[in-house]
């Protein structure tokens, strides 16, 4: 009993110590992002010999939404000699394919791929067969209820011409803010997220990830790094990693907003969240090694590297954390369980209330000019629990991923918008 | 060519006309002071810190009191931490019976089955909490069904256990807020904000943690020890984080709504 009290206590001071690591994370981004020196983008850059860029739309049955990001990347300023646009139509079984060729048929550099039959679906497969066939120099992605404004794609392809550059990742904010409870709160988390957080790790030379939407790479250095990983479900976060560890950057630009479809139903919150941690946690299990290992990065970007890794397994580790307490509870070591329980509660609440300390999104809040919607922090503890069974299920989904080497399967958010 | 005089009305016109450009979000950045920063996060700490231990011993004196006049049967008691002796007043607990353990067990086991279940209309975070409430009451009442004569724990050790986590509460909210709070630099006016949110917080806190004392210390008097777990795991510093925050968004709204007609008073290019 006395070996088993021992472990369980020394669990709960791990457990602290790792909450309390995100916490400084979380406070040194804020800090820099507030008052910092800011990392300048590329924008300034004025030059006409822009590259040849490919835009990439996975969608699988979009037809709600697929009128209103064609419609906004036709009316693009990027010169149109340079541009073609690849909707890829991922086993559609609505009128998405209708949609697509009908606009293939107005505009010559709309060129639609369709994918039916045995070919495997998921983002990541549409991305590599798209590969294939895209032929601009830099692949910018968007997901199918994004809607890019008119000088996007130039602001975001203009990052490539720094050789260093592997990717590239704009800003995500949710258009349907305002619908809901559950809009609002995943509006004041992607502010504190991109605000403050993606632009701190670019200004300190850090990981700044790259989002698989908003965003883009250069084609040939994907080729090069052999392309998407079928069996993983966060291309994107895979697609930072293999970056970094071959001596490549991605660039954030935040300045390069663009307006997405929030989930505004807490079942499709929880697949989305589910399947997020799952592919983070799939990465984490892939690069944890060779982050540490890597020759190509800096100590502070190991560190960072790690901890961006792992954020996905923080809530399970919570979740361990409060089984823990309890079971010290009724072993009669309330004592230490009292007073750790207390910070359990607190640092968990600071580093993953909302994936983002308090502190993190009321500092972008404040930089965002929203004064109102600083009222919604306190309710971020109604997703505290939420969080926690659902990524904490997609942590298991990626260990039994780990273990089996099963299949993968992708599982696609739902759309509200009307059609 | 334009003439000289044109030209010059030309950019006359052009400077009236022309709109104040904003500082942009994507680039700006809070203005700084970082001594202003430093004084704040020395002086709220410093200064309410130094109020919570001097008033530490008087507050848990005043609730014991309290206790001792609402509760009937409440013994008083004392509690040596570092220097300081905490008094209490707690009435006698109980043990649940087995068939109170039993109804328990079967409630919240059939409360986590319909919660899991795809038969639950209930909104997914709401379920989540309902999940985790009726999880812990699963633990509580499995472990009463079972293990009744080894529970570890009396009146007396929730009643202590209790006055350490509220003295933790008011040690970290002046850490906590002033950490969070001293960043907004802007003018003096800060740190009057910040200091009266600190003020709030603790004297909520104060009140708050002093009800929520009696009504644990009446349950367990009146419904048994079963529900101990409970007043940690879902009542106790979870509820505490929900008010420090809601002070701390408050403050962060009046520092906004304050300031906001001089936008240059709060932003500057970061670059």
């Amino acid at each position: 009993m006395g070996v088993l009290i021992f472990f369980l206590k020394t669990y709960m001071v791990f457990l602290m110590l790792v909450l309390l690591l995100y916490i400084i994370r979380h406070y040194t981004f804020t800090l820099n992002r507030a008052f910092g020196k800011q990392r300048l983008y590329y924008q300034d850059i004025l030059d006409e010999d822009l590259p040849t860029v490919s835009v990439l739309v996975p969608m699988h049955n979009e037809e709600k939404v697929a009128r209103h990001i064609l419609d906004l990347l036709v009316a693009s300023d990027y010169p149109k000699e340079k541009l073609e646009i690849i909707p890829i139509n991922d086993h559609s079984t609505d009128r998405t394919k209708e949609i697509l060729e009908e606009y293939a048929q107005k505009y010559p550099f709309i060129k639609p791929l369709h994918r039916y039959g045995d070919l495997p679906r998921g983002k990541q497969n549409g991305l590599n067969d798209a590969l294939k066939i895209a032929k601009g120099e830099v692949i910018i992605v968007y997901d199918a209820d994004y809607l890019p404004p008119k000088g996007q794609i130039r602001t975001l392809a203009i990052a490539f011409k720094d050789p260093q550059v592997g990717a590239v990742m704009g800003r995500v904010v949710p258009i349907n803010a305002e619908k809901n409870l559950l809009t609002r709160l995943l509006d004041i988390e992607r502010s504190g997220g991109y605000q403050v957080d993606q632009q701190a790790r670019y200004n300190l030379n850090l990981i700044p990830q790259y989002g698989g939407t908003v965003g883009g790479f250069r084609k040939s250095t994907v080729i090069e790094l052999g392309g998407f990983d079928s069996r993983i479900l966060a291309e994107d976060t895979e697609l930072t990693y293999k970056m970094y560890l071959n001596g490549y950057k991605v660039a954030y630009a935040n300045i390069a907003e663009c307006y997405e479809e929030a989930p505004e139903d807490w079942n499709v919150r929880a697949r989305q969240l589910r399947r997020w941690s799952r592919g983070h946690n799939q990465v984490m299990f892939k690069y944890f090694i060779p982050t540490i290992l890597s020759k190509k990065l800096n100590l502070w970007q190991k560190i960072d590297g790690l901890l961006l890794l792992a954020i996905y397994m923080q809530p399970f580790l919570i979740f361990l954390g409060l089984l823990d307490s309890l079971l010290l509870f009724f072993l009669g070591e309330m004592e230490i369980t009292s007073s750790y329980l207390f910070l359990l509660f607190m640092f968990a609440h600071n580093s993953f209330g909302n994936f983002a300390p308090f502190f993190e999104i009321g500092t972008a809040l404040v930089l965002d000019g929203s004064k109102e919607k600083v009222f919604l922090l306190p309710l971020m503890f109604l997703e505290f629990i939420f969080n926690i069974i659902y990524a904490s299920l997609g942590f298991f989904d990626a260990l039994i991923d780990l273990i089996t080497k099963r299949t993968v399967s992708w599982q696609k958010t739902e759309r509200f918008r009307n059609a | 060519m334009k003439s000289m005089a044109s030209k010059q009305a030309y950019s006359k016109i052009f400077e009236v006309e022309k709109p104040v450009i904003g500082y942009a979000r994507f680039g700006r950045v809070l203005k700084f002071n970082k001594y202003l920063f430093m004084l704040q996060l020395t002086l709220l700490v410093v200064v309410f810190e130094f109020l919570v231990i001097f008033f530490l011993e008087d507050y848990f004196k005043a609730l014991s009191d309290i206790t001792r006049k609402i509760l009937e049967g409440s013994y008083t008691a004392s509690y040596k931490f570092l220097s300081f002796k905490l008094e209490y007043s707690i009435p006698h607990g109980r043990l649940p019976t087995l068939q109170e353990s039993f109804i328990y067990l079967l409630v919240s086991s059939l409360s986590l089955l319909f919660l899991i279940s795809r038969f639950n209309p209930l909104s997914k975070y709401i379920s989540a909490w309902l999940i985790y409430i009726a999880f812990v009451y699963f633990v509580s009442s499995f472990y009463f069904v079972f293990f009744l004569d080894s529970f570890p724990y009396t009146e007396r050790d929730f009643a202590v256990l209790y006055i350490l986590q509220q003295t933790g509460v008011f040690l970290f909210i002046p850490i906590l807020l002033a950490l969070s709070l001293s960043l907004f630099t802007f003018s003096w006016l800060n740190l009057l904000l910040n200091a009266i949110t600190i003020a709030l917080s603790l004297m909520y806190s104060s009140v708050f943690g002093g009800l929520r004392y009696i009504v644990f210390a009446y349950t367990l008097k009146s419904f048994s020890y079963i529900h101990m777990p409970a007043m940690f795991f879902l009542f106790g510093p979870l509820i505490d984080f929900i008010y420090i925050v809601s002070f701390y968004s408050l403050c962060l709204y009046m520092t906004i709504k304050l300031l906001q007609r001089r936008q240059e008073a709060f932003y500057q290019w970061g670059f």
